[in-house]
């Protein structure tokens, strides 16, 4: 753990945001009601976000700011 | 002490050995006297104007039935006290009498103050407690579910404390992709419920940017007796988290003790270990469900393209599939037939309308208005307009005679 005053971190995608939207893509190619192309198109948008998701899981540090009332 | 020379003599009597007192060494006096009698006492009362100045410092009366009495409380005693003085409040006192002497007020300089009696800290908890609950303060339905998968944690507690220790270590094993904001606070002692509700509503007003807004808030200490927690029981801080639009998640000392704040926020956890484990889930658990979509998008994917590909090879083995194929055999053989069948009648056609242009030329021919021009006749104008009977003309009629070879003019007699 470390208490810094690093620069914030901003990812460009919300955790939840990531892990709603592939839920929403298995969801999607489980109906099996997408043509063929929609589905390639859409299986890599998730394969995308399962990555995107795996990496924040496996984050080493947890990162700690102390915010300081005036 | 009666004076010696009766009710009507007095002022006027005056004599070298009379002591004419200075107001500065009346009250002077006055002070030495009830110091020395009314040192290190405690004191029962109401407590009424209750006043805290910037500087810290407090002011306010005790009073019972028939009297009262000025009080005095140093800033430095003031932080020790833990619970928020109020008027009406019955409370204990521990300090001396002493005269302000610039006034010559008596006044109860307070170095200890507890609520008075047995059970009035009880009391007070459900006063307040019955109080908020009827305003709604507690109510579920006003309470907010936690988000799934924070990005942002604030915590409001004490920055060296046991409680920030275990938090922060139960959040880096369990879902260390999040951030911490922790806003330190004291968490005992009357300045505390102050600095809380404020800690709470400082996150609420955080824009998105450097420091973002947290997604929820833990707000904890650990154990203690009552008088330690008592800041979680204050009106101060069950507003701030009653009104915070991010949820609260409270914490405050142990299993059994249930404080104001516990039942205003959206959640109650009974250790602040536990409100870690509540705020975020175990990173395996999700890293396993991530996997898990993973797989299935694939096996789906790959089974639908199996699927197709089955259908595909199905139909291109089927009688439909090889059908057009004859099917254009069969076209060809049409379509050579209508040609035929179109260029005999067009021929036959033809020749129909071969004749009948032939007489319609005739026709024309006859119709020509230069024919009879042709076998001699002249065609007689006047200024450009044809003349077709002799009635028409004029003596003296300047007309133009046209012949097949020409025109000339002619005048009529």
């Amino acid at each position: 753990m470390n208490l810094s005053n690093d620069n914030p971190v901003k990812p460009e995608l919300k955790f939840e945001q990531a892990f709603k939207r592939l839920e929403e893509i298995v969801a999607q190619l489980e109906s099996n009601e997408l043509p063929l192309e929609d589905a390639l198109d859409v299986y890599e948008e998730g394969i995308g976000l399962a990555r995107y998701c795996m990496d924040r899981l496996n984050a080493a540090e947890l990162r700690v700011r102390e915010l300081t009332l005036d | 002490m009666l004076n010696p020379h009766g009710p009507l003599e007095g002022p006027e009597s005056f004599t070298p050995a009379t002591k004419i007192w200075s107001i500065s060494d009346l009250t002077s006096g006055l002070r030495q006297l009830v110091e020395q009698q009314f040192e290190d006492i405690w004191v029962e009362g109401e407590i009424s104007n209750f006043k805290q100045h910037s500087s810290g410092h407090c002011y306010f009366s005790l009073k019972d039935a028939d009297s009262q009495i000025r009080c005095v409380m140093w800033r430095s005693v003031a932080e020790q006290v833990f619970f928020k003085p109020r008027d009406g409040m019955l409370v204990r006192a521990f300090g001396s009498v002493s005269v302000y002497e610039a006034r010559g007020e008596l006044q109860l300089v307070v170095r200890a103050l507890r609520p008075a009696g047995e059970g009035a800290l009880q009391k007070a908890f459900e006063a307040l407690k019955k109080r908020l609950a009827s305003e709604g303060l507690f109510d579920q339905a006003h309470k907010v579910d936690l988000p799934r998968f924070p990005e942002t944690i604030g915590v409001v507690t004490s920055g060296d404390g046991a409680a920030l220790r275990d938090i922060l270590s139960i959040l880096a094993r369990r879902f260390p992709l999040v951030q911490v904001l922790v806003s330190p606070v004291h968490v005992q002692g009357a300045g505390a419920s102050d600095e809380i509700a404020a800690a709470v509503r400082t996150f609420n007003e955080l824009p998105k940017d450097s420091f973002p807004r947290p997604d929820c808030l833990i707000v904890t200490r650990g154990g203690g007796s009552i008088e330690d927690l008592w800041p979680f029981n204050e009106e101060v801080v069950a507003r701030a988290i009653y009104d915070s639009v991010i949820p609260v998640v409270s914490a405050v000392g142990h299993e059994t003790d249930f404080t104001i704040a516990d039942f205003v926020a959206d959640v109650r956890a009974a250790t602040p270990s536990m409100a870690a484990e509540v705020v975020v889930p175990n990173r395996f658990d999700v890293a396993a469900a991530v996997d898990g979509m993973a797989r299935s998008m694939r096996d789906n994917l790959e089974g639908e393209i199996i699927r197709l590909k089955h259908h595909v090879r199905a139909l291109t083995a089927s009688y439909a599939f090889r059908r057009p194929v004859e099917e254009i055999g069969i076209r060809q053989r049409n379509v050579a037939d209508l040609y035929h069948r179109l260029s005999r009648i067009m021929s036959h056609s033809l020749q129909n309308r071969h004749l009948k242009l032939i007489g319609l030329e005739q026709m024309l021919r006859t119709l020509d208005p230069d024919r009879p021009l042709e076998l001699g006749f002249a065609r007689v104008e006047r200024g450009k307009v044809p003349i077709t009977r002799a009635a028409e003309l004029h003596t003296d009629d300047l007309v133009v005679l046209r012949f097949k070879d020409g025109a000339r003019e002619s005048r009529i007699l």
